[in-house]
């Protein structure tokens, strides 16, 4: 370090006992004793080239010039929070490249440093110490283990709070803990992180995994949706578009109390995302990358001998009733398949398998962070490259990210977030779903391509598939995606006076997409004949090409006012403003006829059939909003938040509305009784706190459609009256509701906070969350002929619990001396239930219905298989149905003595019983470890069509359906077999039959990292190195029949799979 | 302190700039709207557009799955379950889908009659107000008339509805056919005595008196399947009217239902119309390559030898109309059959891109010929002005004159089947076996059905959808038997 030379004015501000502090500084100038620190660097009063006072203000200005550091010698020792000395702690001087040492087994220093240099001191598990020496030689420095110390200071919205004065329901994550897991999507992080946030992945889908995030049930059931609010760095976004690696911290923001300063947007919670920013000091490098291989967590098996295939198909066909021997295979075909010896000629095609294949997966990420005492940094690079383990599947990620932060001067801060990313995704162009359909929706008795390389259709003219997906993939007929995501943020923070600060960012977030979507002309051959047999399904041939753009700002700006009189009554004010403007805009063109499967640009098309598209929408939301807390002591804390919001969805009458909350805690361990009281020494601290709050949801029809107050005409589409001409059609489509107004959530939580035995703690709430208003089409009659009016009448309450825990420790002698570990989980659970709705709605397997949860199960309950003609001769009539033996027994739940859809009757597990997470670190000397196990109970999918119900376009059956039902086979858990979508009623009626027990445990996420040591990379001017190998979807325990029980809601059996994943990565920071 | 003006210059610029008054882009208001003679033709153009929806014209052959005629491999309209006998509130299907197309249908025509009668303006002449009611009504009568077929009683709606009122019993089934002749009457003395042909794509005079000629036909017979000879005198004498307007027997069967032949062409009365490529059906996809149409074996045995219509209307496994292009469905044939008659040879090989612009057919000459040899036979037996209009019809195909020395109940079940095989999948046999009053003696006889076939008497009238139920508190009432 070289002499600074600090020649500027500062003037300062005397508090009492002679402190004195910059008046806008963030870094502070505190004066105590004989020596002053501005930032990092000490300044002794001595050096002061001139000082004057101005009593009457309380102001001193001080002209430093010439501060020459002395090199001084620290000895000092390491020791944890009971006196053990640490061994192997890195310590180092601040803002040097150089200078730095180790601690010996004693915990024992010595380091030779320019006087006033700040200490940092580094060790795995233990929250990182920076140490200010003030004119001792000899110090000893306690580390804390990283717990969530009550000095945290957690981010709410618009600020932060010390965790210890938090008066709602707030929890943190932090993004070390998130990017653990070597998944690339971030969203997909949170999951089992959290206490009453269920986070479900929908598929293993590269880049578009379908992440839904539910925070404390399912609030509303209208369009306007039950995404949480997601804000990064205080601005509108998705956690989507965000590097994992960029995020410092993430808060989740449960109760109405601690949500409600968002108001109209918060009903469904908060969820703020805070980047990395930069630190003063030394420049650090930081280059982390994680090779993975990808393959699917769970496949089914599917019949894939061709001969058994055909007996099947035959016994399906002919208890369908299609008994036509031109649809079934021959005897003689099944034999040659049977006997064949030439697979090429008579194959046993496994279908899956041409298109499962492992995926290698890597992520880089390199970073620059730093900077001086006025200005930080942070510098990010991203990218990651993820195929599918579906071929053709894949996704490519580039992300920029830079934070810069400047004081500018005494009381003026500035900054800027910038972030970039840049995606590609590609998939075969019907999506993941059909992609797996059709793969899996062949006979195995043909292959997909002919020896000479021809595609096939198929091998028999009765047999029924769907697309060939290698002829898909071959030609490229491809959904592609590139899509920009810009996200520009300012700001400045002014100190305006002592506690009085000014705070005002703006943003600009656009979204670009760039879609392209490519059916090419391929024709297929009958496999057998070789001859033409059809042209490959891709829809519509031609090429579609469609460009959106989204443009977001957000400004907002807010004064706060902190003040403390008599270090016992501490208040502070807030009070801000907002504006958002969104502008939607798209534009697509089509053309039909290309001539070159080679070109895939509109102008390479031919003009005789060709469209164009385009429209826009817009919408903007204009608030204010403001926060008072007090407390007394840090002992009785309240707080009330407000937000009046105005959106431009509704009538300009009804437009604007308040949305306040109240919140209070009471920190009891504050309390002399206990605080004094030596039997309460267990007790590290407990607080009880509630809240109640009102938030808003204003998402009304946000697809396209925001203005459902106004009386519309809509353009319905043309005519032609000369066969020649096309004339447009207009005419109204919806009826107005005039009145239409927001949607409001009202939510009590009351939780406790406690910390025992200096290591567990431990979070308890309770709340209540009732959705009143909800928007919803109203049940109007097909009379009226028009689209129903969104209106605000539906009711849903959901009534919860959630507890989280966690337990660190270190173990202070023995083998495992130094040895840190820390145990925690999380539970919840949540009562879903629809208060007001209007008559019941019956969908094809649920009800929706006043008293229920929403959308509940409502089927016929399946009571086992019929064996004999007797039993079915004995047994109420199913419906008009031909039963037979080896037929599914609906069973007459009102005792009527006949089956009908009277029968049917609610089943519960629609939403989860509970769900619950473990998580577990442990280090010791350079490894470390973590698990995460997650999993959720009582959760019922309903399921249909392909994998469920056999021969569905073909497809080949589960292997399960070798146990079917036959005379010979009298099985109780398979039924008859039927083929596919001409199965009889009697099979394919919503039945409790296809309601499958989704509930799971499983190994998330395994994690073993090694940390070379220090002291060895310090020789080669490495900081860190850490290796480490992670997994993730290890291990899973289900009932879940053949594919992963963690996907998205009921339906279609099929979907994507899920990510089992080995990786490998390494850390290094120079 | 100085700093604080920037606050107050900031807060002014963003207090003042930002407002958050929006509206659609891509929508009119209703303010701005009906001040033209453009808008009403525009809101007339979208009454015409509505006949797009597929239950009104290119899936009308879906009908013919509930009856003995076809099978539906992919249950369109819950056929399937409609045959079985499941016919029941919720089913879903026809059940609702035929009571929510056609108010959707009734609402357009009575937003447009609305703001006609609340028309003060100086653009209308009264010329184009008569031509605007005719058609609107004509289609509205065609809406009720399907209502009246399938439910018997339901609400009548002749306003448009709103929040307020949106709930609505329903009225006994004479007073929406009342009302059904109400609305043709007026559209007959109101529309253009051209034919078709010469009425620029409208609804003209002969379409509604060939409507009104069906519904008459409807009404024609007793809940025993009698004949009401009052009805049948007036249908009869409505057809002969419309035989003297002008139209004749298209000289080729295909020709009706092929786009390049069906402009200009004498037989239709009225159409349905598509112009690829920015406005068209699936009809060759959905009936062509997936087979949503199945011809039952017992149908198709019906064709006596040398009938032209057999081969034009159904085929047997490919897709061949001998132009040396052929199309293989990828679709199953559940029966073997697949339907043909409104396929397009020149749209093969039949796919997702296939855009079909043939028009919809909905009223043709030949039908009014077998209506008026139907009703006469009835009243006067198998007189000669009988075997001419049914003769007319066979000679076009290829096959020879009728005996003349059939009875009448010869007569009758001749007309029946001659009108099976003309009219086959133009959605006209499912409603003849109900007011013949046979649907149950012929559809519990189907054998070759795939499915079990099950009907009862209580199905002539379906259930009102089980939600509109639901949704009216009490107010409208599920037909008796349900």
């Amino acid at each position: 370090m070289t002499t600074k030379q600090i020649t500027k004015n500062y003037k300062l501000i005397m508090l009492k006992h002679k402190r004195w502090v910059l008046p806008m500084g963030r870094k502070m100038l505190f004066c105590g004793g004989t020596i002053c620190m501005l930032g990092a660097i000490h300044i002794q009063p001595g050096h002061a080239a001139s000082t004057t006072m101005n009593d009457e203000r309380n102001e001193r200005t001080f002209r430093f010039s010439d501060l020459t550091n002395l090199q001084r010698t620290i000895n000092g020792k390491v020791v944890n929070q009971e006196g053990i000395p640490l061994q192997g702690v890195s310590i180092t001087v601040l803002g040097t490249a150089s200078t730095g040492t180790i601690s010996d087994r004693d915990g024992s220093f010595s380091l030779t440093v320019p006087a006033g240099a700040t200490l940092v001191f580094k060790y795995v598990g233990y929250q990182e110490k920076q140490v200010s020496q003030f004119g001792q030689e000899t110090i000893t420095v306690s580390m804390q283990l990283e717990t969530e110390s009550l000095e945290e200071v957690v981010v709410v919205g618009f600020g932060t709070q010390r965790k210890a004065n938090l008066t709602g329901a707030v929890s943190s994550v932090k993004g070390e803990d998130m990017t653990r897991r070597p998944v690339t999507n971030a969203a997909a992080m949170l999951q089992g992180q959290v206490s009453g946030l269920s986070v479900v992945q929908g598929s293993g889908e590269p880049g578009s995994e379908g992440v839904s995030i539910r925070l404390r049930g399912q609030g509303t059931f209208s369009g306007a949706g039950n995404n949480p609010l997601m804000l990064i760095d205080g601005v509108e976004g998705n956690l989507n578009d965000l590097n994992p690696n960029d995020i410092d911290n993430v808060s989740v923001l449960k109760d109405a109390a601690s949500a409600a300063i968002y108001g109209s947007r918060a009903a469904n919670g908060v969820i703020l995302v805070t980047t990395k920013n930069g630190k003063a000091g030394q420049t650090m490098v930081d280059y982390s990358t994680n090779l993975a291989i990808h393959t699917p967590t769970r496949l089914f098996d599917l019949i894939t001998n061709s001969a058994d295939y055909m007996e099947l198909f035959n016994e399906a066909k002919v208890n369908s009733g299609m008994n036509d021997p031109s649809g079934l295979y021959p005897q003689t075909t099944i034999d040659q398949y049977r006997n064949a010896t030439d697979r090429q000629q008579y194959p046993n095609t496994d279908w899956l398998d041409i298109f499962f294949n492992p995926a290698f997966v890597q992520q880089h990420n390199l970073g620059v962070s730093g900077g001086s005492d006025k200005t930080q940094y942070n510098l990010s690079l991203g990218y990651v490259n993820q195929p599918g383990v579906f071929k053709a599947f894949e996704y490519e990620r580039f992300n920029v990210r830079l934070n810069l932060a400047s004081q500018v001067n005494d009381w003026l801060r500035i900054g800027t977030n910038i972030h970039a990313q840049q995606g590609n995704t590609q998939r075969p162009r019907n999506g993941a779903e059909d992609s797996f359909v059709s793969a899996m929706s062949q006979a195995p008795t043909y292959a997909p391509q002919l020896p000479d390389g021809r595609y096939v259709h198929k091998a028999y003219d009765f047999e029924r598939n769907n697309k060939n997906m290698l002829a898909i993939i071959d030609n490229e007929s491809f959904f592609k995606n590139r899509d920009y995501v810009l996200n520009f943020q300012g700001y400045f923070d002014a100190q305006l006076a002592p506690g009085l600060s000014w705070y005002t960012k703006g943003a600009v977030v656009v979204d670009l997409n760039n879609e392209s979507d490519w059916r090419p002309n391929v024709p297929l051959y009958n496999f057998i004949s070789g001859d033409f047999a059809t042209n490959l399904d891709v829809g519509t041939t031609g090429l579609s090409k469609k460009r959106t753009e989204n443009r977001y700002i957000n400004v907002y700006s807010y004064l706060k006012y902190d003040k403390s009189l008599h270090d016992a009554h501490n208040f502070s004010a807030q009070v801000g403003y907002s504006y958002e403007d969104n502008q939607y805009q798209f534009l697509g063109g089509y053309r039909q006829h290309y001539f070159s499967n080679q070109l895939h640009e509109l102008n390479a098309g031919g003009a005789a059939v060709q469209t164009n598209e385009g429209s826009g929408n817009e919408w903007a939301l204009q608030s204010i909003f403001g926060r008072l807390t007090y407390n007394f002591k840090s002992k009785y804390l309240f707080e009330g938040n407000f937000r009046y919001d105005g959106s431009s969805r509704f009538n300009p009458d009804l437009r604007w509305s308040v949305f306040p909350s109240f919140s209070a805690a009471w920190r009891v361990s504050e309390e002399s009784f206990i605080r004094d009281n030596d039997s309460f020494r267990w007790l590290n601290d407990l607080k009880i706190r509630g809240s109640y709050g009102i938030l808003g949801n204003q998402n009304v029809n946000l697809n396209n459609k925001p203005y459902n107050y106004q009386d519309l005409y809509d353009f319905t589409g043309d005519y032609s009256f000369d066969n020649q001409e096309l004339s447009t059609g207009v005419a109204q489509g919806t009826l107005p509701n005039r009145n239409i107004t927001w949607e409001e959530t009202a939510m009590y939580d009351f939780g406790v906070d406690m910390r025992l035995f200096n290591g567990l703690e431990l979070t308890f709430d309770w709340y209540q969350k009732d959705t009143r208003d909800i928007l919803r089409n109203i049940q109007l009659t097909n009379l009226v002929g028009l689209n129903a009016p969104l209106v605000n009448l539906g009711e849903v309450r959901n009534t919860g619990v959630e507890l989280a825990l966690t337990y660190r420790n270190q173990i202070a002698s023995g083998y495992f001396e130094g040895l840190n570990y820390s145990i925690g989980g999380n539970i919840d659970r949540f009562k879903n239930t629809v208060t007001k709705f209007g008559a019941r709605e019956i969908g094809g397997w649920t009800i929706k219905q006043d008293g229920q949860p929403w959308d509940s199960f409502y089927l016929l309950e399946v009571d086992g298989i019929f064996q004999t003609a007797e039993q079915i001769a004995a047994a109420p009539k199913q419906y008009n149905d031909n039963t037979l033996p080896g037929d599914l027994i609906y069973k007459d739940q009102n005792g009527d003595g006949i089956i009908n859809d009277n029968d049917r009757v609610l089943m519960d597990g629609v939403f989860p019983a509970f769900q619950y997470a473990v998580n577990g670190s442990v280090s010791w000397k350079n490894f470390d470890l973590s698990i995460l196990f997650q999993g959720v109970e009582g959760r019922k999918l309903y399921l249909n069509n392909w994998g469920i119900v056999p021969f569905v376009q073909g497809a080949a059956p589960t292997t399960e359906w070798l146990g079917r039902w036959t005379e010979d086979n009298p099985s109780t858990t398979m039924p008859r077999i039927y083929w596919g979508w001409d199965s009889p009623q009697k099979f394919s009626r919503a039945s409790s039959y296809f309601l499958r027990d989704a509930s799971y445990l499983r190994l998330k996420n395994l994690t073993i990292g090694y940390s070379v040591n220090p002291q060895q990379l310090a020789k080669i001017g490495i900081h860190k190195l850490r290796l480490f190998a992670s997994g993730d979807n290890l291990l899973t325990w289900t009932n879940y029949p053949g594919l992963d029980p963690e996907r998205g809601g009921s339906g279609t059996f099929i979907t994507y799979p899920q990510n089992r994943i080995y990786s490998f990565g390494l850390n290094v920071q120079f | 302190m100085y700093n604080y003006r920037y606050l107050i210059l900031v807060l002014v610029l963003a207090m003042s700039g930002c407002s958050i008054d929006r509206d659609p882009l891509d929508q009119l208001s209703a303010g701005q709207f009906w001040k033209n003679q453009d808008d009403f033709d525009n809101a007339m153009t979208a009454i015409y557009g509505k006949l797009q929806t597929p239950m009104f014209s290119s899936g009308t052959p879906d009908w013919d799955l509930v009856t003995d005629n076809a099978y539906g491999q992919h249950n369109s309209g819950n056929s399937r379950d409609i045959n079985a006998g499941e016919i029941a509130p919720s089913l879903g299907g026809f059940i609702s889908d035929v009571y929510s197309n056609a108010y959707s249908g009734i609402a357009r025509v009575n937003i447009f009659l609305h703001q006609m009668a609340n028309y003060s303006g100086d653009f209308l002449s009264q010329e184009t107000l008569n031509a605007y009611e005719g058609q609107a009504k004509f289609m509205r009568a065609y809406y009720y008339f399907l209502l009246y077929a399938c439910y018997g009683d339901v609400p009548l709606v002749r306003e448009p509805l709103d929040l307020n009122n949106f709930v609505q019993p329903k009225v006994d089934a004479a007073e929406i056919l009342d009302f059904v002749y109400e609305d043709l009457d007026r559209a007959i003395e109101l529309l253009k005595p051209v034919v078709y042909a010469d009425g620029g794509g409208r609804v003209v005079k002969s379409s509604a008196q060939a409507l009104k000629l069906r519904v008459l036909m409807y009404t024609g017979y007793d809940e025993n399947g009698a004949a009401d000879i009052a009805a049948l005198t007036q249908a009869r004498d409505l057809a002969a009217e419309i035989m003297d307007a002008g139209y004749s027997l298209s000289p080729r069967f295909e020709n009706i239902f092929r786009d390049a032949q069906q402009e200009g062409n004498p037989e239709i009365i009225f159409s349905v119309k598509f112009l690829a490529p920015n406005n068209y059906s699936s009809m060759d996809q959905w009936y062509g390559d997936w087979v949503g149409v199945s011809p039952l074996p017992s149908f198709v045995a019906l064709f006596e030898n040398g009938d032209l219509r057999k081969d034009l209307s159904v085929f047997q496994n490919i897709v061949d109309f001998g132009t040396g292009k052929t199309h293989q469905p990828s679709n199953n044939m559940p029966t073997g059959y697949g339907m043909k008659k409104f396929l397009t040879p020149e749209n093969m090989p039949y796919d997702y891109s296939t855009r079909s612009a043939q028009d919809w057919v909905m009223l043709r000459y030949a039908e009014v010929l077998l209506n008026y040899a139907e009703a006469e036979n009835e009243i006067s037996g198998p007189v000669t002005a009988v075997h001419d209009a049914i003769n007319a019809i066979r000679d076009r195909a290829d096959l020879g004159l009728l005996s003349s020395s059939l009875s009448q109940v010869q007569m009758r079940d001749a007309i029946r089947k001659e009108r099976r095989i003309e009219l086959a999948f133009e959605g006209i046999r499912y409603f003849d076996l109900k007011r013949w009053r046979i649907a149950g003696e012929v559809l519990n006889a189907v054998t070759d059905g795939i499915t079990n076939y099950h009907f009862e008497d209580k199905f002539y009238h379906w259930p009102i959808p089980q939600s509109q139920i639901d949704i009216s508190e009490g107010v409208l009432i599920q037909n008796d038997d349900y």
